[in-house]
């Protein structure tokens, strides 16, 4: 589920031009760590939303990696 | 005195009559470089009764060229008037001859033009005594009819904007805090993108929402973190400038307005004497079709709710963006057959662009090289943010897209 994740961050940024990262981990935040403005939060949900049948944003805003692990 | 307040730039009131009476110059449809130089170049228009043209800075030059826009003209004023104080600017302001043009996304691609009296953009601007102590948290486009609107009704009460447009919720909640914001006006996204909060906000005692279709949930979610806050709902648009609000999701036609809005098929329609000077809007009978879907609540009591747009543009984010425009730069990629474009609900901002794509045979292309392709070529929020690959788009019996 990890991995699945951080691919799909990683194509997000791969996107914008911007380099991949290597790994996430789960204090990181969407908007500060990960450079994330709310058109990629809403390719974040869709994506997941594809992959793992669960909408994300559905019970109010995620913030941060660890908080994704959790709605999964 | 403050006047605005964009993170580390400020510029008080003092500057702008300086400016005011150290120029004698504006640019018209200013690519600018920050909110100051935009709104200094608007209030110099403003003040010296000059129309002016108001365009996002971040539009590409594909665009520029495509609708054939003349940015960046310098438009030199003989002998421009001197200003010696606040209120005499807040009048030079209010009673400005100017014209000022907006740009909207529209059926037929990114450009229609509306051009407005100042007297239609400043009819629902309240000015008085009790509103002198506001400080806005600027929330909105500038060049958009809604952040219009805001600069209005700060400059002409002479309050300070405090700017977190497109800014990350910790940034805002430490402006709310820092500036003792009073008012807050924006978009259903833009609360949607920061709530919940940690805790509530006493100084906020009005707040706006307005540009996409708002619902009751969201309204009592933004009442428990602003809990001294009256929360208005406005409608409005770049063609007729803003024209209803309410307190809730139910709108009312006002005594004045009786004769100059009516329903059709659902359908509200404005009449012309309520926007701006265009030759590009259909007229049927002098009434101008919105687009916009509407329900009666009470016929007599001209009591109505929005329930859809009729017209296909996407509201992504407070953003319309039309699909067709979207299609009509993907399908001139060489590996590409037919592409439909879509959107689809999001949490986030209310749609998401999406796109199938049908490629030519034995061609390869991947997402990013998708995105890639389209980089500069259209605004960024017009974007899809999911594509798919498909053997085949689907048409009807007439040859047409099918709309999923």
């Amino acid at each position: 589920m990890k991995e699945k994740l951080l691919h799909i961050i990683n194509s997000i940024k791969r996107n914008k031009f911007e380099e991949p990262v290597s790994e996430i981990k789960a204090e990181q935040h969407l908007r500060d760590d990960l450079n994330f403005d709310s058109f990629d939060l809403a390719e974040l949900t869709v994506k997941i939303e594809e992959e793992f049948d669960i909408d994300i944003f559905e019970n109010g805003m995620v913030n941060s990696v660890g908080e994704i692990y959790a709605k999964l | 005195m403050l006047f605005l307040i964009d993170r580390n730039i400020s510029l008080s009131y003092e500057e702008i009559l300086q400016y005011l009476n150290n120029s004698d110059c504006y640019t018209d449809c200013y690519i600018y470089p920050d909110l100051k130089s935009y709104f200094l170049n608007w209030i110099f228009a403003l003040v010296n009764g000059k129309n002016i043209a108001l365009m996002d800075s971040d539009l590409s030059s594909k665009e520029i060229a495509d609708n054939a826009l003349k940015v960046n003209q310098i438009i030199t004023v003989d002998d421009p008037l001197k200003v010696n104080s606040v209120s005499e600017l807040v009048n030079h302001i209010r009673n400005s001859v100017s014209e000022i043009t907006l740009f909207t996304s529209g059926t037929t691609g990114f450009t229609r033009k509306f051009t407005h009296p100042l007297e239609n953009l400043i009819r629902k601007i309240n000015v008085s005594d009790d509103r002198k102590a506001d400080v806005w948290g600027f929330a909105f486009n500038p060049t958009h009819v809604a952040g219009v609107q805001v600069f209005f009704q700060a400059i002409l009460n002479q309050n300070l904007l405090v700017n977190v447009f497109m800014e990350p919720k910790d940034v805002i909640v430490k402006a709310i805090t820092d500036y003792k914001i009073t008012n807050l006006s924006s978009t259903p996204t833009f609360y949607r993108l920061l709530l919940p909060l940690n805790q509530s906000f006493d100084s906020v005692k009005k707040i706006t929402i307005g540009g996409e279709k708002s619902d009751n949930y969201l309204i009592s979610e933004i009442r428990k973190y602003f809990p001294n806050s009256k929360i208005n709902n406005v409608y409005g648009s770049t063609e007729t400038g803003p024209l209803f609000s309410s307190r809730n999701d139910e709108f009312d036609i006002q005594e004045r307005h009786i004769g100059f809005v009516k329903v059709v098929d659902n359908e509200l329609y404005i009449h012309k004497s309520l926007f701006g000077k265009t030759t590009q809007l259909n007229l049927i009978d002098d009434f101008y079709a919105t687009g916009d879907l509407v329900e009666w609540i009470d016929e007599d009591q001209k009591r109505f709710r929005f329930t859809s747009r009729k017209n296909e543009l996407i509201n992504v984010g407070g953003y319309k963006v039309n699909p067709y425009e979207v299609e009509d730069e993907l399908t001139q990629h060489p590996k590409i057959r037919n592409v439909r474009v879509f959107g689809k609900q999001n949490a986030v901002l209310g749609n998401v662009i999406c796109c199938d794509v049908e490629l030519l045979p034995d061609s390869d292309l991947k997402e990013e090289d998708i995105r890639f392709f389209l980089n500069g070529k259209i605004q960024n929020f017009k974007i899809p943010r999911k594509i798919t690959f498909v053997d085949k788009i689907e048409l009807t019996r007439t040859g047409k897209k099918k709309i999923v």
